[in-house]
């Protein structure tokens, strides 16, 4: 590591704050990013099935 | 004609689907773990710079993602036009996918640089930075892409209104390039240069080498995903996709 120390890394001489909201931020978005099509796509395999369900029982 | 043929599998929404399935558990993972690596080798095992000290850091998030929201811009363009021109369905669900990661990165440029800018320039935001202003307008493009598609509840003429405005568009993609050429600009012309000697020590610039590649990487990922929504929500009356909703859901 370049760093000596955690405490060297985490403060990195007064930057720390930029620095890590930067990366924080960034990340959480991708994240959100990524998390958020996953999730909206078992909705609608959800709602797909559920409708499928529904129009077997009409045509019953 | 057997030579159109990939052009015609690529307009069916099933083969994506399918294809879809096959490649994101790799480029998911492959999208992660560069990512995760690059990101830590840039944060805590390269030197610091000897000028910017460490805030220069944010460089492993801040090129990444404006180069990537541009390369985006232009794929998405290019969907825009041929979702104009064949009026290929596949293209449009293509263009409304791109339009939400490129946003993302937009953003994430923007704040990662405002971030930067505070302790280097004395200022998280300079209205007179061309550079700045036109990244800002890429941003609004993306959203406004989105807001146009989906503001007709994803009918043709949403789609063509949204297409348009992406061809629009690219004339900002030139001035964001040359604009720390054009006008006199706090923001730093490139470093990494194709055609002569970089400006970046070699330390500093292999992990750029990798995270590069890797946001690339996130952003196909992304849009893999998003296409999957898009692509359930067209073929939801298939028979194909109601028979993968039971198999996946």
């Amino acid at each position: 590591m370049y760093f000596d120390s955690i405490e060297a890394l985490w403060s990195m001489g007064g930057h720390g704050p930029y620095v890590w909201l930067s990366y924080g931020v960034s990340l959480l978005i991708m994240a959100w990013s990524l998390l958020s099509p996953l999730k909206e796509y078992r909705k609608q395999l959800k709602n797909i099935e559920i409708n499928a369900k529904n129009e077997l029982k009409q045509s019953i | 004609m057997p030579s159109l043929q990939w052009f015609h599998r690529l307009g069916s929404p099933k083969w994506l689907a399918i294809t879809i399935d096959r490649w994101l558990p790799w480029v998911l993972g492959a999208a992660i773990v560069t990512l995760v690596s690059s990101l830590i080798w840039g944060v805590a095992f390269t030197p610091a710079d000897y000028k910017q000290g460490n805030i220069f850091r944010i460089i492993y998030i801040h090129v990444p993602a404006a180069v990537v929201a541009l390369a985006a811009y232009y794929a998405m363009a290019i969907a825009g036009a041929v979702s104009i021109i064949w009026r290929m369905k596949v293209a449009d669900m293509a263009l409304r996918s791109i339009a939400p990661v490129g946003a993302a990165l937009t953003f994430i440029a923007l704040f990662t640089g405002a971030l930067w800018g505070k302790p280097t320039w004395g200022a998280y935001w300079v209205w007179q930075d061309a550079r700045l202003t036109s990244m800002l307008i890429l941003f609004f493009l993306y959203l406004g892409i989105i807001a146009l598609h989906d503001a007709f509840n994803g009918s043709a003429s949403g789609q063509r209104a949204a297409a348009i405005m992406s061809l629009v568009g690219t004339v900002n993609i030139p001035i964001i390039y040359k604009s720390v050429d054009w006008w006199s600009s706090l923001h730093q012309p490139a470093s990494i240069k194709f055609t002569e000697q970089s400006t970046i020590a070699l330390e500093m610039f292999q992990p750029l080498m990798l995270a590069i590649p890797a946001f690339y990487l996130f952003c196909l990922a992304a849009v893999m995903l998003h296409l999957r929504v898009q692509i359930a929500k067209h073929s939801r009356k298939t028979s194909w996709m109601i028979q993968r909703a039971n198999i996946q859901y």
